[in-house]
């Protein structure tokens, strides 16, 4: 027996999608940043002409935000669980390190990535279960970032690690043109975007992030998809530290911080919420593949790089208002539109 | 239609302090399967505690829980789960950024078949139409399976918490649903729609506890109507034997308590 | 406050006064020149204040400083101010006021405020030397008791716009682009090492066009920025850089660009910079030799605790370039 409700009203108040202007700002929202990536590129092969609008320049940027976009993809692990993961510098150094250490010592190159890559999951799990005794993520990163600085340099006993050929099939060397770390970076998106909104774990993490209680009430442990969201983080730093000695063929023991704002930036433009919960890795990738386009075509037209970080900073910021509108017009007028068919429930 | 001789929960004699403070004063209380019972009373009166501690987040001083008939103790709200106790909270549970089907089946998402399955993968498909089925049981018509619950509306997402925890109690005919002020934020026309879910439920055979402060909807939703005052039960009557004047009375301590 | 401040000036004198005293009298047979006697007083140990102990390279120098003295039959006593000034001011006055070292050599973290030391150890006859010029320290020439002992960054700068402009006259006909990679922004001597960097370059092969004054910090972004540059010249024929960073970037972006820069010249020269030059990647490197300036740094202060009434020297670091032929 069906439930009766009131009658509905006139068949023009029933609107079966949404009316076009929500449609529209939501696309806004979820698609801009292609868009602007899209409008950007554009612009540039105009202005950066006759260099920028090559294949070997696509490459390029492709390659520049490789690096970017595998630091950016743990942090945006991270935040969507609900935990900002400052000590992705420190295990970057620490697991290139290590693994460096292990090269010049005889080990073989496959042995030593491995281990320099469980490396960086197990600094997650630490993270991770020290942030489950209830300290403040952000407090408990910075703590591990300062420890494994120490340790790199220790190992690398105080100077850099030089002299890593055997990582160039991962660093500088091209299969089908196309460089290793731009692979990679693809490799690691796709299995990270289908991970997340595919699989249960996934998907579960993405919801633990989003609300925790939820989850619980729903009778799952929470606190597992926490830590695992700290093991992502830094499994992804671990991986990012190696690419980056790849390319140098040199490991280096000093944690470089500007990771963490490369990272961000991007991140933040990709419009990962930092409340958590939410986010997108496609978007994460286009937001670093945007950083390495502006830093590229300004310094192709021999403007000082510092002009790009400059640039890169007002266009976040104007994103993040353009996020900010959208959202809060997209809820007025859902509220609008919820009131008008809440007789037969469907919209 | 109420059935079986054995309540499906009872509580005997429970009793609850926080210091020198009566929350709950030997407290007798049941509700059979397929039957709504109201939970009426003023702020104070210790419903929600009653309620929590039916849903196992707190634990009583004294007293004993019976579930079907079996003493049980809840350590922890996942003990009453695996009771068959559902709890509708107040602040919904939900998962904002994801859609409805995914809040529907968390904790009890469909895999896919085969090697993927192994992996993990979840069958979209499958849960979208799983859900839409209990939906439709439940004689629930809401957004598409797709719409993220943070652009439902209040009403709505009430339903989608409502649902949620109707369909986990249901499987087994034998759940107990509490709800913890369902309609509080809701409007009228909302409200009526959660009135025939409650119903729906009881028709279908879930014993329902419901915590209010709407009379006129525990009239009209109830089979009967328990009224809490200072921690005591000052009234437990059939709906159909009672009015709005004599239930004001007994929430306000006008009218003095049925059992003296 | 007047009392206090008398007696504390007391205080600190008093230990000098005390040593001089200590020394007139043990100096035995009537020595009338009392500086020689305070001379022979001064303990054989050498204390050593670099900025700080954390980067490898200063790590590196003290290590070396230990191991040259303990060969010529000193001790040292090494410190770490952490670069903090005020710090490495007390922990100096702490051991040449008590008479506890015979000679020190400063790295300054802040030249400036290190007047009243100078003072002190020239009053106690402590042979000192410090880092820069003399005018970074308020003095103006050769002092008594100091030795100066500073990076010549326009000499270095030279060196390395000469040598890129020799191999571009060499190898690409002396014309084309070429890529200026600086060392950060506040960086020391950054002004005058420039300065004389791109005029010696333009001296050397005048037809040179320098396309960008790239920063470089790091070696990875670096080689990506250096990347770009290629990008944007691809006949780009050269590089001279500043920093290490520079040069091995420069290196590494043409590599995997597959092109080939025939000049690269370099400013620092560490180990695997000198294996590039050796294997021919690399045209010149233009290096600062801390070794030898370490030797001849520590000399110096032996001889002046001779002779502490003597002005100092004014010495320079050494400077070496090596090329492919040795050099």
């Amino acid at each position: 027996m069906a439930v009766t409700i009131a009658p509905a009203r006139a068949a023009g108040a029933e609107k079966d999608k949404d009316p076009a202007v929500i449609r529209s700002l939501i696309f806004v929202r979820d698609r801009g940043i292609f868009v602007l990536w899209a409008l950007l590129l554009i612009a540039f092969s105009i202005w950066a002409s006759p260099y920028f609008a090559s294949v070997d320049n696509a490459l390029l940027i492709a390659n520049a935000a490789a690096l970017t976009a595998i630091f950016a993809a743990g942090v945006a692990v991270g935040i969507i669980c609900g935990a900002l993961d400052l000590s992705i510098p420190g295990t970057a150094a620490l697991a290139s390190c290590v693994c460096g250490w292990l090269i010049t010592h005889g080990a073989p190159t496959g042995v030593s990535i491995v281990a320099a890559l469980i490396l960086g999951a197990l600094v997650g799990a630490v993270n991770g279960l020290i942030t489950l005794r209830g300290f403040n993520p952000i407090v408990v990163t910075i703590g591990t970032l300062s420890a494994m600085t120490g340790l790199a340099a220790v190992i690398a006993d105080g100077y850099t690690i030089p002299g890593l050929d055997s990582l160039t099939f991962m660093g500088t060397q091209r299969y089908l043109g196309v460089p290793a770390p731009v692979w990679i970076t693809a490799a690691l998106f796709a299995a990270g975007t289908v991970f997340l909104t595919r699989t249960r774990d996934g998907i579960r993490m993405m919801a633990v992030g989003g609300n925790p209680e939820a989850v619980r009430r729903s009778g799952i442990h929470a606190d597992r998809y926490k830590v695992l969201g700290f093991v992502i983080s830094g499994f992804c730093a671990a991986l990012g530290g190696l690419v980056t000695t790849a390319l140098v063929t040199e490991a280096n023991p000093a944690a470089n911080a500007s990771i963490i704002f490369n990272a961000l930036t991007a991140v933040a433009l990709a419009g990962v919420s930092l409340a958590g919960g939410r986010g997108s890795l496609p978007r994460v990738l286009v937001g670093a593949l945007i950083l390495g386009t502006i830093s590229n075509a300004l310094t192709i037209e021999g403007i000082q790089p510092y002009w790009g970080t400059a640039v890169t900073g007002v266009l976040l910021l104007a994103s993040l208002a353009v996020e900010k509108w959208v959202s809060t017009t997209v809820s007025k007028r859902l509220v609008q539109s919820a009131h008008a068919s809440v007789h037969t429930g469907t919209r | 239609m109420t059935s079986s001789l054995v309540p499906a929960l009872e509580l005997r004699g429970i009793g609850m302090h926080y210091g020198y403070v009566r929350a709950l004063d030997r407290i007798d209380i049941e509700v059979r399967q397929g039957e709504v019972l109201g939970l009426l009373g003023d702020n104070g009166a210790g419903k929600s505690t009653l309620l929590k501690v039916m849903s196992g987040v707190h634990q009583p001083t004294s007293g004993e829980i019976r579930v079907h008939g079996a003493a049980s103790t809840f350590a922890s709200p996942a003990d009453s789960t695996h009771a068959g106790i559902q709890m509708v909270y107040q602040d919904l549970a939900l998962v904002d950024a994801q859609d409805i089907a995914t809040n529907l089946n968390l904790g009890r998402e469909i895999l896919r078949k085969g090697p993927l399955g192994w992996l993990g993968f979840v069958d979209h498909k499958a849960q979208r139409r799983r859900s839409t089925e209990e939906l439709e049981k439940l004689g629930v018509r809401t957004a598409a399976m797709t719409r993220p619950v943070e652009m439902l509306s209040g009403g709505q997402r009430q339903v989608v918490a409502l649902a949620r925890g109707a369909t986990r109690v249901n499987g087994e005919k034998s759940g107990i649903l509490l709800l913890d002020e369902p309609t509080a934020a809701l409007g009228y026309e909302q409200t009526q729609q959660v009135q025939s879910l409650i119903r729906r439920l009881a028709d279908q055979g879930v014993a329902c506890v419901l915590v209010t402060h709407n009379l006129p909807l525990a009239m009209a939703v109830c089979d009967r109507i328990a009224v809490l005052n200072r921690g005591k039960k000052v009234a437990d009557v059939p709906v159909a034997d009672t009015g709005n004047d004599q239930l004001v009375g007994w929430i306000t301590g006008a009218r003095p308590s049925m059992f003296c | 406050m007047n009392v206090l401040r008398t007696a504390l000036a007391a205080a600190i004198a008093t230990p000098l006064f005390l040593t001089a005293a200590c020394g007139g009298s043990s100096s035995g047979g009537g020595s009338s020149n009392n500086d020689a006697a305070s001379a022979k007083q001064l303990p054989k140990t050498l204390v050593f204040s670099p900025l700080s102990l954390a980067p490898p390279a200063l790590k590196g120098l003290s290590e070396g400083v230990k191991g040259y003295a303990k060969s010529k039959g000193w001790d040292v006593i090494v410190q770490d101010p952490n670069f903090d000034a005020t710090k490495q001011n007390q922990q100096l006055n702490e051991v040449i006021s008590a008479g506890r070292v015979g000679a020190a050599w400063v790295l300054a973290n802040a030249p400036k405020s290190m007047g009243d030391l100078l003072k002190t150890a020239q009053a106690k006859g402590v042979p000192i030397l410090v880092n820069g010029q003399p005018d970074e320290y308020g003095f103006t020439g050769p002092q008594p008791g100091i030795t100066f002992d500073y990076i010549d960054y326009t000499a270095g700068g030279k060196e390395l716009g000469s040598q890129l402009g020799k191999c571009i006259t060499e190898k690409a006909g002396g014309a084309g682009k070429v890529l200026y990679t600086t060392s950060q922004e506040g960086s020391a001597g950054k002004e005058a090492f420039d300065t004389a960097a791109l005029a010696a370059l333009k001296a050397a092969a005048p037809n040179v066009t320098v396309v960008q004054n790239l920063p470089v910090v790091d070696r990875a972004k670096g080689q990506t920025d250096i990347g770009n540059v290629l990008q944007g010249n691809p006949d780009l024929v050269g590089v001279m850089s500043a920093n290490d960073e520079g040069s091995l970037g420069a290196l590494g972006a043409a590599g995997a660009a597959g092109k080939k820069l025939t000049c690269i010249t370099d400013f620092g020269g560490n180990d695997e910079v000198l294996k590039d030059v050796k294997d021919g990647k690399m045209y010149a490197s233009v290096a600062l030799q801390f070794n030898d300036d370490m030797t001849q740094s520590f000399d110096t202060l032996v001889k002046m605790q001779a002779n502490p009434k003597a002005n100092g020297d004014i010495l320079i670091v050494p400077q070496k370039t090596t090329t492919a032929s040795g050099s």
